[in-house]
């Protein structure tokens, strides 16, 4: 089995040309969960994840019982009326089941402390407008400072667990977005690097046979080092001591909006604090049979 | 901190303020001062709420007492109570039982059914003869609905009062049978109704003319803080012993007050000294210390509310504090600023 997990649409004819795959599949509803769930059963694929966009609150998703076991990341633009939240809290904690929330929604900062200081794992994703870098700033704090127990809130705790001085950290993988970890791939068989890529048709390839031999694929390499160009132009990011932690993700919004900087600079003290925090609550550990 | 009974739970319990507005302006109120001084419109936010939740699971308290101004004015204060009793708070909330139509009907279907070993109210209530027409219709319909989770809760500004109109509550709507007796303390440097120290006596023994049918309507009264020993006779004190089962105190200690600015201080009637921003504070253990310190160098100053409070062997023996540290606090009005500097902050 190759190292990367592939992104992609639900569609029968292309998973049926996939063979012991780990795939994420992509949709916007709840109809069809189950029907996903059972086409995994030929072929040796797994499923990695359930990604589904959705369009409404996350009060109006019908959670149920059967929902338990399937892994699922849920990208939803706001949360709805607490008391809703609260009638079905028990059943979010029990699911196996992230819930991303729209940076787009000023509440949503709030929301998902909410959600995690009730033990409901989550996380905020990156909308269009711009980020309002303090309050962002503050839900990090409360995710890796916090000296009460609650739930993971995502992308800072990929960040800080990842986390290592002397190398990239790049917290897209919690989006599936990251060329080490995830290939995108559409029903035409297209491959790309990215979904944004895919969307673009900047394929790095196409046809599932590639798959096989993508590490070899010329595309696939160039990109390895694609980074580098940050350094060889005039961009701010490239005097910021937090972009091995960013990544260069913000590089566009920066000259309107400054704060990632001080952002990602606490986010890699944070990671310091919480790698020393780990080494010293570490338990001696013998080989294993 | 004082009191009998499970009303020291009630006490050890910190109290945030959801808001600073009120609905009522009673002539003893000893928060009056900090309303008066702080944002009307400052309400705790869900962060806050949050920080302090923590703060409190943190320090292993897992009581937390709601109040205002009026907490129920706070748009949110539903939603709070939910998230407090979801992280296994106990809830209690003190409220004049008046609030409006949306939020009595809100807090009816969502709040009514909880267990009273989870959420608790104590209904501040006023002589009705005092009270405003709609303010007792407010407050019937509250102790209808939510009697079965509420103490009634009276506060004492004058020696010659009268609370016959709480056993009536208590029968009718089956409010818990316990009643919660404050004393008006001074705000210092501010004006407000409370009982002189030289009444102080009058009003004991008004105080214990009440035994007797408490006792026959098997309700338990608990002092608030604040109450001297020795406004009692020994037989008086003989008498409360056997009321309250020997669970008796006469206590004065910080009640630990948050704001919902995140500024805490030491109790209201001193709210406008000594604050501080909670986040000076790892835990609630050390917002206790830090006031009960500032409260023994008072009371080294001024012992207590009596002179004799200095050579007072009760006091020393810590069986008394003293009466209430406000009355100790209006000394150091008009003065030369010569104590320890510790209590002007």
């Amino acid at each position: 089995m190759r190292e990367h997990f592939l992104v992609c649409p639900f569609d029968e004819k292309l998973l049926s040309r996939l063979k012991n795959e780990r795939i994420a599949i992509v949709t916007n509803g709840f109809e069809q969960v189950h029907h996903i769930c059972e086409s995994f059963n030929d072929n040796g694929n797994t499923l990695h994840c359930l990604v589904i966009h959705y369009s409404g609150s996350v009060v109006s998703i019908p959670f149920h019982e059967n929902l338990k076991n399937i892994p699922m990341a849920i990208f939803a633009n706001e949360l709805g009326p607490f008391k809703e939240i609260m009638a079905r809290i028990h059943m979010l904690r029990e699911l196996n089941t992230r819930i991303f929330l729209n940076s787009d929604n000023k509440a949503n900062y709030t929301n998902i402390h909410i959600l995690a200081s009730l033990g409901v794992d989550c996380g905020i994703f990156f909308g269009e407008n711009e980020i309002d870098w303090s309050a962002l700033n503050d839900l990090m704090t409360y995710a890796i400072y916090a000296k009460v127990g609650h739930a993971t809130i995502e992308p800072f705790m990929y960040a800080v667990k990842h986390y290592s001085p002397d190398k990239l950290t790049d917290f897209g993988t919690v989006y599936f977005e990251n060329r080490e970890s995830y290939l995108h791939i559409d029903k035409d068989e297209n491959i790309a690097h990215t979904s944004k890529d895919l969307k673009a048709g900047k394929f790095i390839a196409t046809g599932v046979e590639a798959l096989s031999q993508i590490r070899e694929n010329k595309f696939y390499q160039d990109a390895e080092y694609a980074w580098q160009e940050f350094f060889l132009n005039e961009n701010p990011c490239a005097y910021c001591q937090a972009w091995r932690i960013c990544v260069g993700k913000f590089t566009e919004t920066f000259e309107k909006n400054p704060g990632c900087r001080q952002f990602f600079i606490d986010l890699m003290d944070a990671a310091d604090f919480y790698r020393t925090a780990e080494s010293k609550n570490k338990k001696k550990e013998i080989w294993q049979p | 901190m004082a009191i009998f009974n499970n009303f020291h739970y009630f006490c050890i319990m910190a109290n945030i303020l959801l808001t600073q507005q009120c609905v009522r302006s009673c002539p003893y109120c000893f928060a009056k001062k900090h309303m008066a001084d702080s944002e009307p419109d400052d309400i705790l936010s869900w962060d806050n709420l949050i920080y302090l939740a923590d703060l409190m699971e943190h320090s292993g308290e897992m009581g937390i007492s709601l109040l205002g101004g009026e907490p129920t004015l706070h748009p949110s204060f539903v939603d709070f109570c939910l998230y407090l009793l979801e992280r296994k708070f106990h809830v209690n909330v003190f409220t004049s039982g008046i609030m409006g139509e949306k939020m009595f009907n809100e807090a009816e279907r969502v709040l009514s059914g909880i267990h009273p070993d989870r959420l608790s109210f104590v209904c501040n209530v006023n002589n009705p003869d005092k009270s405003s027409f709609s303010e007792l219709e407010n407050v019937k319909r509250f102790l209808k609905t939510f009697g079965h989770l509420t103490t009634a809760g009276f506060n004492i500004y004058k020696p010659d009062f009268n609370f016959d109109f709480i056993f009536q509550y208590v029968n009718e709507f089956g409010l818990r049978r316990h009643l919660r007796l404050g004393l008006a303390h001074p705000i210092p440097g501010k004006h407000n109704s409370f009982v002189p120290i030289d009444k102080m006596k009058q009003m004991a023994a008004k105080l214990i003319a009440y035994l007797p049918v408490l006792e026959r309507l098997k309700i338990k009264a608990g002092f608030d803080c604040g109450f001297p020993l020795c406004i009692f006779t020994e037989e008086q004190i003989g008498q409360l012993y056997k009321h309250n089962a020997g669970h008796l105190s006469f206590g004065c200690g910080p009640a630990v007050d948050i704001g919902p600015d995140m500024t805490v201080w030491g109790c209201f009637p001193l709210s406008n000294i000594q604050k501080k921003s909670v986040y000076e504070f790892d835990s609630m253990q050390d917002i206790r210390k830090y006031y009960m310190d500032i409260h023994r160098k008072t009371r080294i100053e001024v012992a207590g509310i009596l002179e004799d409070c200095d050579e007072c062997v009760y006091r020393d023996e810590q069986l008394c504090m003293g009466g209430c540290l406000a009355h100790s606090y209006t000394h150091f009005f008009n003065e030369a600023n010569i104590r320890f500097q510790e209590i002007y902050q």
